[in-house]
């Protein structure tokens, strides 16, 4: 775990610090050479520069999504939770959006403001972070939900005249700000996917806002190796780290 | 009773592969039709015939008047110089049988899941031999199936009242288009052609994609477990492990990389729409879904397995074996039964992104052609008919390992 951490941390400073220094420009598509260790962009900028702000847009998305999903979930999670009946009704909700289907339902709401260029979908991408966001906390609002109702503690229910929203928070916070911690790197893995997952089908991305999975993407559109293959080890890298942590986090708040 | 469990899985698997092939097949065919005018209009009902648009190319149109012909891309009215006798021919390429690619769906994922289960009850019965018959306490089946039913039927409410309130937003007319949902008719598309027609060409090379990708994944992946059961050590380490890197090497790294290798570097396969050699254009897409999506699946199984308590098998003082191939297997019917459902979701979320990057003409691709060009329609039909695959996937699998097993029901 504490090794996991500490690359991952070193990817992002790095990628921090790559993303405002910039680099020797050179020709457009150099292959990689001691000059240009990575090789050069479409537009000539250094592989390394492209790929470290590539870096950073995927986790800053993966971060939007994270923490809206999160939030979302356990906002709703502790309010079904606080009675039988209402949990009952609530949940119910829950597995009616589960049942549909994540990636066409995207696609259909990305239409509404998005722009279609005819070989991909121009879409800002702000707004493509809250419609991930929003299409994919209810599993995590179900699991929140069940756990803080069968926390409830029996001895709450003896107090006269039911309990108050404070003490109910009292007693529900350290159970919330647990499942808080332990979902939110799925989720932000959750949000780089369906965002890559997007980007995949139909191009859907923010040319102002290049993650990986844009880069990617555009390599498709040339026969340079250097172009696929660095952001494919840069993702392959990212997310294992994420899963690994993820999982670290998952064990110690299971 | 267990290897005719096997074989009916098989025998289930090869007619839905067979349905889907025949469903893939293309013919040339041309709508005739005729009238005395100054715009010459298409033969009606032409947009409804299974029109092979994304594998073939859409249809074309010639005009024969007195004048002469006229050839043009596309089909539209003409507007002729005078008013005349015309005939208006529509020319493309069909695939009649692609209504069988519903069924063939179906048929895979029902042999695909059959044949886990039957696997899973091969390998207990060669390790216990008849102690691996269960005695568990059954409740009614038909109880059973009205409940999973009735959960079907409320997904899809749910799903058909998500399309209508996008219609609706879209400003369309509400309630024709509920009628219209309902009877699964999602209209014209853009390029004028029905939505129905587009989806079910483009599902039957997805159905066949999955037939030739989701089965193997799922067998192989039912060996491997019970190998890294058996075995342990290194190999139920890399089964753990492997999800991590089908995880990050995700379907669609591995297929852009198969692309650039053996596609652009070495020209050994070919992408796009099949024209002549159909097992050559399956390698790419079918080795980029296979190869991930083994380790994940048979992970989860894993993970099942795993989490059986290990004080629950010393208090039931029983060898390890008893545990292992009759309890933690049988209960691993019941725990993966859900798995099952989702890998198919997930092996069709894969389908789509491979489709894409392989130009394979399936669902995936169409979904992706058409939310470039803005046809919501589509958008909209696709989302209907892979909610309605899902469902109904789920319901099967439901109806027959409640059949197959007594412990589901409870």
């Amino acid at each position: 775990m504490k090794l996991s951490l500490v690359a991952f941390l070193a990817v992002v400073a790095l990628s921090l610090f790559l993303s405002f220094y910039n680099l020797p420009y050179g020709p457009p598509l150099t292959p990689p050479s001691p000059q240009f260790p990575l090789g050069t962009y479409v537009n000539g900028k250094n592989m390394i520069n492209v790929n470290a702000v590539a870096v950073l847009n995927t986790l800053i998305f993966g971060g939007m999504v994270g923490v809206i999903e999160v939030s979302a979930a356990l906002a709703y999670g502790f309010v079904s939770a606080t009675s039988g009946r209402r949990r009952t009704v609530m949940v119910r909700f829950l597995d009616a959006f589960n049942s549909i289907p994540r990636l066409p339902f995207l696609f259909a709401l990305a239409l509404f403001y998005g722009s279609p260029e005819g070989a991909f979908l121009r879409s800002n991408f702000f707004l493509t972070a809250l419609i991930v966001a929003l299409t994919g906390w209810f599993n995590y609002a179900r699991q929140v939900s069940e756990k803080l109702y069968f926390s409830y503690s029996p001895l709450l229910t003896k107090i006269p005249g039911g309990v108050s929203l404070y003490l109910l928070i009292f007693q529900y916070l350290p159970t919330l700000k647990g499942m808080g911690v332990k979902f939110f790197l799925p989720a932000v893995i959750d949000g780089i996917s369906t965002y890559t997952a997007m980007g995949v089908i139909a191009g859907v991305g923010d040319p102002n806002f290049p993650t990986l999975t844009t880069l990617l993407n555009a390599s498709r559109l040339f026969t340079y190796w250097w172009l696929f293959l660095v952001p494919a080890l840069f993702r392959a890298i990212v997310i294992v780290l994420l899963y690994v942590i993820s999982d670290e986090v998952s064990k110690r708040y299971a | 009773m267990r290897p005719y469990l096997l074989l009916v899985s098989l025998a289930l698997l090869a007619l839905g592969i067979a349905f889907s092939l025949f469903s893939i097949q293309t013919s040339p065919f041309s709508v005739v039709g005729y009238g005395n005018s100054s715009v010459a209009t298409p033969p009606s009902g032409w947009e409804y015939q299974y029109w092979a648009g994304l594998s073939k190319g859409y249809p074309n149109s010639t005009v024969i008047t007195s004048k002469g012909v006229t050839q043009f891309q596309g089909v539209h009215p003409l507007k002729l110089n005078d008013t005349e006798l015309y005939i208006y021919v529509v020319r493309g390429y069909v695939q009649p049988l692609a209504y069988l690619s519903v069924p063939s769906i179906f048929l895979i994922f029902l042999g695909t899941a059959l044949g886990f289960r039957g696997t899973i009850l091969l390998i207990q019965e060669r390790e216990l031999g008849e102690l691996s018959r269960g005695n568990a306490v059954s409740s009614s089946i038909y109880k059973y199936a009205l409940k999973r039913f009735s959960s079907l039927v409320i997904s899809l409410i749910v799903v058909v009242a998500v399309v209508a309130l996008l219609e609706t937003v879209k400003e369309f007319t509400p309630f024709s288009e509920l009628l219209s949902l309902l009877t699964f008719n999602m209209g014209l598309s853009k390029q004028g052609l029905s939505v129905d027609s587009l989806i079910l060409t483009s599902l039957s090379y997805s159905s066949f994609l999955t037939g030739i990708s989701f089965s193997p994944t799922v067998y192989i992946s039912s060996f491997l477990v019970m190998y890294a059961i058996r075995k342990k050590g290194f190999a139920m380490s890399l089964i753990q492990k492997w999800k991590y890197i089908g995880n990050a090497l995700a379907s669609w790294v591995i297929g852009i990389a198969l692309l650039y290798t053996f596609h652009y570097y070495f020209p050994v396969f070919p992408v796009g729409s099949p024209n002549g050699y159909l097992l050559s254009y399956l390698v790419l897409p079918a080795v980029s879904l296979f190869f991930p999506y083994i380790g994940i699946f048979a992970n989860r199984v894993v993970y099942t397995v795993l989490s059986t308590p290990p004080l629950v098998t010393k208090a039931k003082g029983l060898s390890e074996d008893i545990v292992m191939y009759r309890h933690v297997l049988g209960n691993l019917m019941v725990a993966t039964l859900s798995s099952i459902s989702s890998a198919l979701v997930e092996m069709l979320v894969a389908e789509f992104l491979i489709e894409a990057i392989f130009s394979w003409p399936g669902l995936g691709y169409l979904l992706g052609r058409s939310v470039d060009a803005g046809d919501i329609r589509v958008v909209e039909g696709v989302l209907l008919i892979y909610s309605t695959i899902v469902l109904v996937s789920n319901f099967l699998a439901d109806l027959v390992y409640g059949i197959a097993d007594p412990r589901v029901r409870r």
